[in-house]
């Protein structure tokens, strides 16, 4: 399995199988997918009619409730406890596009590092910042399968049939904390 | 490969936490265990975000992760505020509240 090593200079490499490069490239892209920042319209009418928010000096709104799906609204949880939505709802107005953006950003560059290696594996080398940004672009990735996936501190792929239909999911899990785990790793 | 995540909801625990009310208390940024979330890594945000060392940031991550929360960072609700939206840059699952 691809396992990231410290090489000279404050570089990292990780030297990937056809499969793992397009593995990778293709969560990046769904999370991409899911992070997908809406588009801002106002519908004119409910301007009008002071139904919606209009959003800050610089233009931008956020949305104020938390994301229908799962795995969003683990990426983007509440700031405050249930008890106070209220605050919860005000901090994400303000900050929920920005994260939405950061995150999406990440997993861009995680993506276009893959590149060179698309389709026919090889060697991705990492500066400092390219190996921060992969840190929290695999954590991101981690998290979206392990939320779609169920894990949970009693649960993993051991527990699982031969014939699970997840088991391909489980074993792509794996390989991402394997990677994210070498990584921090050769950090220090 | 077949699309994985954009399929299959799965619930999520929310926590909860009384608010105090007390407007003179200081605020803290608690992070909240994860099953996902490695060890390792939560050392490293610890590390790098708050600059802490790496005994007392293993020590925060062991706090996390055997009592299922540990609070962080203490300070103005303002300076609490962008400790979350860094955790939650990191991917880590934390909220603030009033310390008590």
């Amino acid at each position: 399995m691809a396992t990231f090593r410290r090489s000279r200079g404050g570089v990292v490499s990780l030297d990937l199988q056809p499969v793992e490069a397009d593995v990778l490239a293709s969560l990046a892209r769904e999370v991409i997918e899911l992070l997908d920042v809406p588009v801002r319209t106002l519908d004119p009418l409910a301007v009008q009619l002071g139904l919606t928010d209009l959003g800050d000096a610089d233009g931008t709104v956020g949305p104020t409730a938390p994301p229908d799906d799962d795995v969003l609204r683990r990426l983007l949880p509440d700031a405050y406890a249930a008890a106070d939505a209220d605050a919860s709802s005000e901090f994400r107005r303000l900050t929920e596009r920005s994260l939405r953006e950061r995150k999406a950003a990440a997993a861009r560059t995680l993506l276009e590092s893959l590149e060179p290696v698309a389709g026919q594996g090889g060697r991705v080398q990492l500066d400092a910042e390219g190996a921060r940004t992969w840190l929290t672009a695999l954590n991101d990735i981690r998290l979206a399968l392990g939320t779609r996936l169920g894990v949970s501190d009693d649960r993993d792929a051991d527990d699982l049939a031969e014939d699970d239909p997840d088991r391909y999911a489980w074993a792509v899990y794996d390989f991402t904390t394997h990677l994210q785990e070498t990584l921090v790793r050769s950090l220090g | 490969m077949p699309a994985i995540l954009l399929t299959a909801p799965v619930e999520l625990e929310r926590p909860e936490t009384d608010l105090g009310t007390d407007l003179s208390a200081p605020w803290v940024t608690i992070v909240w265990n994860d099953p996902v979330n490695l060890m390792s890594y939560v050392t490293y945000v610890f590390r790098t975000h708050f600059g802490y060392s790496e005994s007392k940031a293993e020590a925060l991550m062991m706090d996390v992760h055997s009592k299922g929360r540990a609070a962080v960072s203490t300070g103005s609700r303002e300076q609490m505020e962008r400790d979350v939206e860094a955790m939650h840059g990191y991917g880590l699952w934390a909220t603030l509240q009033k310390d008590d």
